[in-house]
Parts: C-alpha cells; structure tokens; sequence
C-alpha cells in the first residue's frame, strides 16, 4: 500500500506496472512543482559517503522488502488501518533508525 | 469494448497521477526531502527536532478519517473493492525486515517515497539511490519467500 510496495510490483513480473509507474511519476513530479512556485530549490542533501549512501539504498530495499513496508506503508497507510503488524513494525524501524544515528552519526 | 470502456480504463488507471501529485507535494512541503531534518528527528538524544513526528501523525489523521468515512459503505470510486492487507501474524521476517529499513533509513536520510520524490530534483545522487533500493527489493523478495 505504500511507496516500498508499489515498487515492488513494479519489479514483479505478476503485478500490473502502469498504475504503478504513473503514481510514481505524480510523486516525482509533485515537489518540481513546489519549488515552482515557492520560487525556493528544495536541497536534496548526501548526509553520508557515497559507499555509505549506496548501502543504505540497498538496506532500504532489502528490509521493506523482507518487512512488507515502508514509512508510508505501515507508518501511515497502516497505523490508520489500527494494524498491530504496522504498529510492530514502526516501533522497530524507528528503534533500529535512533539507535543508528545514536552509534554512527 | 466500447469508447466508453475504453475511456473509463484509460481514467481508472490515470487517474492515480493525481494521488500520486498530492504524495510529492506533501513529502516536499512537509520537509521529508530534506536528509537533515530526517536526522534531527531521529536524534533524539542529541538536540533532537521532533516536528517530523507532525508530519506522520497528520498523516495517519487524515488517512484513518478517509478510510473510516469511506470503507465500511462504499466500493471504491474506480475500483471494484478495497485491496486491503489480510495477514495478522506479528512474524520474524516483519521485525527483521523492519529492523533492517531502519538502519538503511537512518543511513543516508531518505525513505523509499522521498527517494521517489527527490529523484528528478538531485538525478545524479538519487537516480543511482534508485536503482540499488529496487536490487535491495529484488534480493528482499528472494529470501522472503524462503523464510
């Protein structure tokens, strides 16, 4: 239901893509129109090494993968659905996320 | 098919632009695309920004008001009936999953809609970002089905 999910059907070859790809074009569109009309660039910042930057990706998509969500999925579409597994799963994620910029950053 | 069928297909799946619009809109005003701010709001023991936490909770407000006025006495307006996820078990690979995006979130800033969001703004950072989340994905999907 959230942004990890419709990418994974994007890359299953049983799912339909179309839907897909053009909520993903909105969504890349959207923030184009933002800075329009703020007349501000939005700063998309590399807070990390490039190695380090590249592992989270792959983190990234291996956990929502493994885990069945993302932020949007079991953060918002989830926990407004009164879904335990999404509850679970944001009190983990956000664990693991504090406990990872406590060690590293 | 008829023209109208066709046009009403045609509709039913371009349609989702416009959620999908609002989505990016949202993560740009809200600040979501900015790595920084997703840091602060994860330090939580050291000068710690917790607005982000406004952003998730107006978020799940909204949706659960929709879903609440909506569910239970319509169909979808271009769908027959809601797709909704049906598994309850609290299992290992949610956890393990979970706990794995997080480390990956924290790494770098950026969840997977920002990254989606961001990728016409920063292509050269993000393009690549992309492509390494959707191999994470496919490996993800691969030693799901195994567990």
């Amino acid at each position: 239901m959230g942004v990890s999910g419709i990418l994974a059907g994007l890359v299953d070859r049983h799912k339909l893509k179309l839907w897909r790809l053009l909520f993903l074009l909105g969504t890349a569109t959207g923030p184009i129109l933002v800075m329009f009309l703020s007349k501000k660039n939005i700063e998309v910042t590399q807070v990390a090494s490039l190695t380090t930057m590249m592992l989270s990706a792959f983190l990234i998509g291996l956990g929502t993968a493994i885990g069945s969500g993302c932020t949007s999925g079991h953060g918002i579409c989830g926990l407004a659905r009164l879904s335990v597994r999404s509850l679970i799963a944001v009190i983990t994620f956000l664990f693991t996320a504090v406990a990872t910029v406590y060690f590293f950053k | 098919m008829s023209g109208f069928n066709v046009m009403s297909s045609f509709f039913r799946t371009t349609v989702v632009l416009i959620p999908g619009f609002l989505f990016g809109l949202g993560l740009a005003i809200s600040g979501m695309l900015n790595p920084n701010k997703i840091i602060g709001f994860l330090s939580v023991f050291d000068s710690w920004d917790p607005s982000l936490a406004l952003v998730m909770t107006g978020g799940v407000l909204v949706n659960y008001v929709g879903l609440r006025l909506y569910k239970n006495r319509h169909q979808p307006l271009i769908e027959k009936k809601f797709h909704l996820p049906t598994r309850k078990k609290i299992d290992k690979p949610l956890i393990l999953g979970s706990a794995i995006f997080g480390v990956g979130w924290a790494l770098s800033g950026f969840c997977p809609g920002p990254v989606v969001a961001s990728i016409f703004i920063n292509f050269s950072l993000m393009a690549p970002f992309f492509c390494i989340l959707i191999v994470g994905l496919l490996v993800g999907s691969r030693l799901k089905e195994k567990m």
